[in-house]
């Protein structure tokens, strides 16, 4: 059973890095880079949602956090993709703690409502504060990454295919992370919460400190995700804390699987790249779109990951 | 040696007072039964002791250190520890899991140590497992390690709740009627766990309707109604009682004598 799972596990990474050479076109590359930005941020939703139950419904204010940090460093004082990928990460998770100190107080919809108000206010300073901001216009003429060591090395990613690795690489250290939190004893508590908080507090389960925890370690998720962003459309906007995007990292989330590690991948990539394959007319790509999510949610409660680890079950232990 | 002191605990909600002025003392190893009608202030006390709610007055105090102004997980780490009236387990989570985290009051590694696997964590992790292994044989359980927690039967659910109890090795333990819809077979089964359990020198405190378990098994007895005390003392001495009769069966109505 091991070699058999040792040997798909290197069919899966060799497939992930030749993919960019199977779908050649720089669309499709592009594609692949996209789905890969609203992996990371699904990745860090997930800790908060699928692992400890909880529902930040405005997770976004994260990801445009860390992406405006980097915008407004590279713009004013010249920092770099590298300073960025620190200091997204690191303002992000200290509004987390901002934000999480009074909000995880509350449980259920309070929390999620209240998150979504610190959202929106987030939202209205980026529109508003025009000298910094430039309000909805959005900060263009962010930098691209470059990897420079005088007389040896000159490497810019300004290419989709290049962006591929760079992202498929940041995506690995999420689920580096994600996977060594989630099988250690701070990933009990986190479901002990998610499964009865009442009961977890009871066990002597510090409930208040491992959803901060949870909460700080997503914001910093989030943030990093919005500085890749960032750098790889050269433009942020307000947009970025919408609706839009609270929508679609909730999406991935659910259809992919809470609370399973993978889930998210699978989910990212099945709500960027398939609904590209499906533009057969922009309208109709919604109403297939909203079609598939629905019959999801209510044959698929689990997620896609929920069906994927049923046929794992009955290929790997035989049934 | 006193364990546990409830010190005249009352507790208002608006005007209605669901505690007034309990008063009495857990001793180290005994068990100690809690009863009582509907609405007479036990499940009130057991989230009163257990830090879920805070007294109006009077105070817990638990080996001579006040302990009535915690939150329930500080409680908890200090080995007071419950379980609840309706079934209460992680129902997502398979039994080893549950008990493993029943013993997160002993093992905490860090976030550091966590995120890195570091050998504190693992060796605690180690000894994690091990106790579940313990518990797992202790309750006879063991064949059920892999199975989710909701899809057990509704006696080994009450089980798995006690096995997540005792994997945190507590000094009391407080059971919310934990015979609640057991059959009279699962119920001997209940009482035998409980026993095994003192055994063990863990004192326990148990809320519970089923007076065979509470007169089988309790040394002592504490009767609440209206959220005062009306008596304590042996299971003999409660049911000789004459407030006790009252309270259960009702007074004499006098037109029929």
């Amino acid at each position: 059973m091991n070699q058999k799972r040792w040997l798909f596990q290197v069919i899966v990474v060799g497939f992930i890095l030749i993919l960019p050479f199977i779908f050649q076109s720089a669309y499709s590359h592009h594609i692949l880079v996209s789905s890969g930005i609203f992996i990371l941020l699904s990745l860090g939703l997930n800790l908060i949602m699928g692992y400890t139950g909880q529902m930040p419904f405005g997770y976004p204010l994260f990801f445009g956090l860390g992406a405006y940090t980097t915008a407004l460093g590279s713009t004013l004082l010249g920092t770099t993709f590298w300073h960025g990928l620190v200091a997204a990460p690191i303002v992000a998770g200290i509004f987390g703690f901002l934000i999480g100190y009074p909000c995880l107080r509350l449980r259920g919809p309070y929390f999620a409502i209240v998150t979504l108000a610190f959202a929106e206010i987030f939202g209205l300073i980026l529109k508003n504060w025009v000298s910094l901001t430039r309000g909805s216009m959005g900060i263009p003429g962010i930098s691209s990454p470059k990897i420079v060591i005088p007389g040896l090395i000159d490497f810019t990613f300004n290419r989709e295919i290049k962006w591929y690795y760079l992202v498929v690489a940041i995506c690995a250290l999420y689920l580096l992370v994600n996977r060594s939190l989630i099988r250690s004893y701070v990933g009990e508590a986190w479901l002990a919460i998610r499964e009865n908080e009442d009961l977890a507090e009871a066990v002597a389960v510090n409930t208040f400190k491992w959803k901060m925890v949870a909460f700080i370690v997503g914001a910093m998720m989030g943030g990093m995700a919005g500085c890749v962003y960032a750098h790889y459309y050269n433009i942020v906007s307000p947009d970025l804390v919408g609706l839009y995007y609270v929508t679609i990292a909730f999406n991935i989330v659910i259809i992919g699987g809470r609370g399973s590690l993978l889930g998210p991948v699978l989910g990212g990539i099945l709500f960027t790249a398939v609904p590209e394959y499906l533009r057969a007319s922009k309208d109709l790509r919604q109403v297939i779109f909203g079609v598939i999510m629905l019959l999801g949610i209510i044959f698929m409660p689990q997620g896609i990951m929920g069906v994927v680890n049923d046929i794992r079950d009955r290929w790997f232990r035989g049934r | 040696m006193v364990l546990l002191q409830v010190e005249k605990v009352s507790k208002f909600f608006g005007g209605v007072a669901a505690l007034n002025g309990v008063d009495f003392g857990i001793s180290s190893g005994e068990i100690i039964g809690l009863i009582g009608p509907n609405g007479a202030g036990k499940t009130t006390l057991f989230n009163l002791i257990t830090g879920f709610i805070r007294p109006s007055q009077g105070q817990v105090i638990l080996e001579g250190r006040v302990i009535s102004h915690l939150p329930p997980y500080e409680v908890a780490s200090l080995g007071i520890i419950r379980t609840y009236q309706k079934t209460s387990i992680f129902p997502a989570l398979t039994v080893s899991q549950n008990i493993s985290i029943g013993h997160h009051r002993w093992s905490q590694p860090g976030f550091w140590a966590a995120l890195f696997h570091a050998r504190p964590h693992v060796e605690e992790r180690a000894k994690t497992q091990a106790r579940v292994q313990e518990i797992l044989e202790f309750l006879e359980m063991t064949w059920a390690a892999d199975s989710t927690a909701r899809n057990l039967s509704y006696g080994d659910q009450r089980k798995l709740e006690m096995a997540i109890a005792l994997s945190s090795q507590p000094k009391l333990l407080l059971l919310d009627e934990p015979a609640a819809g057991l059959n009279p077979e699962e119920t001997l089964g209940m009482m035998r766990i409980i026993e095994k359990i003192r055994e063990q020198g863990i004192t326990v405190l148990v809320v519970e309707h089923d007076m065979k378990l509470v007169m089988g098994i309790c040394e002592r007895i504490v009767v609440l109604n209206h959220g005062t005390k009306i008596a304590e003392g042996t299971s003999e001495q409660i049911q000789n009682h004459e407030e006790v009769i009252k309270v259960y069966l009702g007074e004499e109505d006098e037109e029929l004598n």
